[in-house]
């Protein structure tokens, strides 16, 4: 007997050709797999219709003019918004009525358009909250000192250092995470983000506020750990330079709907994007 | 000299008693950002159970007290789910109502139970002091309660500086959703904070009965409204500052026992609360935090 549990994992759902690379080869699993995603606010269609597949190990980005629902859709996956539309396979599992605890401890990782670190907390204990999961004791084990303790605090600390290097980090493990500079804020969100080990990294605006040279060493950066921790990336960026250069996949909103997917060059050339920018072009007006 | 250092010494213990209730407080308040206004009706309710387990049960005075803390960690969390999760979206004046409202549940449930009869509360803690303590009229629940407010202070401290449960309510104490978003379980972590609070007002309860051996339905309300004020005093939201405030609290309520008028002395408590937060509004050790623009 089919039970219900089976039907809502999203196996009925007809695969629409999503994927924003298509000639790539995903392997059985996408890393992500949005199918006809949408949410309403009283009527308000913020994201209609998103289906979007991101392959293991792959760059996407997420473009759009201001207000088109870019966040909304961060917020759709990580479940702030629980979708009233469609479904959200991560690594092939469903993730519908999952929390947002629960969708992070499934893989997905998140840093924020405005920086949300633990900002009375030392950079070491930031990254520490995102190894929460990893650590394996119990508070009675952890008020006693048991040899538990000091076993897994200590791999904590080994982790939460080696985390901290990919950004040449170490040095600032003691300071407080409030009152590092604005750069070393970003970087230490998405080492707090890789922290829980997530399969899917989602970074909300990472070059927002940087100057030209601090953006090509992000751009380095994310390349880098894509290419280490082997996960998938999904980007917000009004940066083009940075979205045309390592995005290999790009999709557009414009009012919540998806309006092209591609890669950077036939986004570039895209009629519907350029209109969506730049407004109408044949009568000149705006 | 002798009868100042008894003073102190009393203002000492009461303080300590004050600042384990603070501690809970502050726990919660620093965690959920909501005040627990039934806490000091959970100590009256710890203190019944250790009452009825050596009374009723006959069970040995530490086995009560642990009795105690189980039951009130149990109903710390009882509280907190059934009263307090369901309004983790809603605005503070609700929550603080709906404390409001547990408080006088907890006090007419205690009626209901165990009468309205005050009962007399045998002191559980008894060991003879020391030569050189006892003539400065030092007791052995003193003793015991100003070592047990130590050594929970500590212990919190370690627990919230050191272990990942610990970071983890720091996380959610600082940004709910953020703290979320990296795994963290909040409602548990919440629930976690009100379990150790309870378990504290059960402590406290225990020991607060032990002086003053009056024990009715009201009598976790004036102690949990000074210990309030001791979180306040310290800074809400701080351990360490609750525990000083606590020990502050119970000192000048002493001295102005002693030394001023012993029915002005409530007032004079409230009296030098306001007046620091005049001066200080965050409390002793609190921080400013200025408002975002």
């Amino acid at each position: 007997m089919p039970s219900k549990f089976e039907f809502n994992k999203g196996k009925m759902v007809p695969y629409p050709s999503g994927a924003i690379v298509p000639d790539r080869d995903l392997g059985e699993r996408p890393a992500l797999e949005c199918i006809h995603l949408g949410i309403e606010f009283g009527g308000l269609k913020a994201v209609d219709d998103f289906s979007l597949t991101i392959g293991k190990t792959e760059i996407a980005g997420l473009i759009g003019p201001n207000g088109a629902g870019k966040t909304t859709v961060f917020n759709l996956l990580t479940k702030v918004y629980q979708p009233t539309h469609g479904t959200i396979l991560l690594d092939g599992e469903d993730t519908s009525g999952k929390s947002v605890y629960q969708v992070n401890r499934m893989g997905i990782a998140r840093t924020f358009q405005n920086i949300r670190l633990f900002n009375t907390m030392t950079v070491e204990d930031n990254v520490k909250v995102g190894l929460h999961n990893q650590e394996r004791y119990s508070g009675f084990e952890g008020v006693l000192r048991l040899p538990t303790y000091w076993k897994h605090e200590k791999a904590a600390h080994e982790r939460a250092m080696e985390l901290l290097s990919i950004f040449d980090m170490e040095h600032l493990a003691n300071e407080q995470a409030g009152s590092l500079p604005y750069g070393a804020q970003r970087r230490l969100e998405i080492v707090r983000a890789l922290a829980t080990n997530p399969k899917l990294l989602l970074l909300d605006e990472p070059a927002a506020g940087m100057n030209p040279s601090e953006t090509a060493e992000l751009m380095a950066n994310i390349v880098k750990i894509r290419d280490t921790f082997g996960i998938a990336i999904m980007l917000i960026e009004h940066d083009m330079s940075l979205v045309m250069n390592i995005c290999e996949g790009i999709c557009v909103l414009n009012f919540g709907k998806v309006i092209a997917k591609g890669t950077a060059e036939e986004i570039q050339n895209n009629d519907a994007v350029i209109e969506a920018y730049l407004g109408k072009q044949d009568k000149g007006e705006n | 000299m002798t009868v100042f250092i008894q003073y102190l010494v009393n203002g000492l213990s009461m303080g300590s008693v004050y600042a384990i209730i603070a501690l809970g407080y502050t726990m919660v308040y620093g965690i959920a950002k909501m005040l627990n206004f039934a806490h000091g009706d959970v100590i009256m309710v710890g203190a019944y159970v250790s009452f009825c387990a050596t009374s009723y049960l006959g069970l040995p005075g530490w086995a009560s007290v642990i009795l105690s803390c189980v039951v009130c960690t149990v109903l710390g969390v009882l509280i907190e789910g059934l009263a307090y999760r369901p309004l983790r979206q809603a605005g503070p004046l609700a929550v603080l109502i709906t404390a409001i409202g547990v408080s006088y549940f907890l006090q007419n449930a205690a009626q209901l139970l165990w009468g309205a009869t005050p009962k007399n509360f045998t002191s559980l803690v008894a060991f003879p002091v020391p030569e050189f303590l006892a003539k400065f009229n030092v007791s052995a629940v003193s003793l015991v309660t100003i070592v047990a407010c130590l050594v929970i202070m500590a212990g919190l401290v370690f627990f919230t500086g050191k272990t990942k449960m610990g970071k983890a309510m720091r996380a959610v104490s600082e940004d709910k959703a953020a703290a979320q978003l990296m795994g963290i379980n909040v409602n548990r972590t919440i629930s976690m904070t009100f379990a150790i609070g309870s378990a504290l007002a059960a402590i406290a309860g225990v020991l607060l009965c032990s002086y003053s051996p009056v024990l009715q339905p009201t009598t976790g309300a004036m102690p949990g409204i000074k210990a309030f004020d001791a979180a306040v005093f310290g800074g809400i939201g701080s351990i360490p500052g609750a525990f000083v405030g606590g020990i502050l609290i119970g000192i000048i309520e002493a001295m102005a026992q002693a030394y001023i008028s012993t029915s002005l002395a409530n007032s004079i408590v409230f009296g030098v609360l306001i007046i620091v937060l005049l001066v200080k509004p965050a409390g002793l050790l609190g921080k400013y935090v200025p408002e975002k623009v």
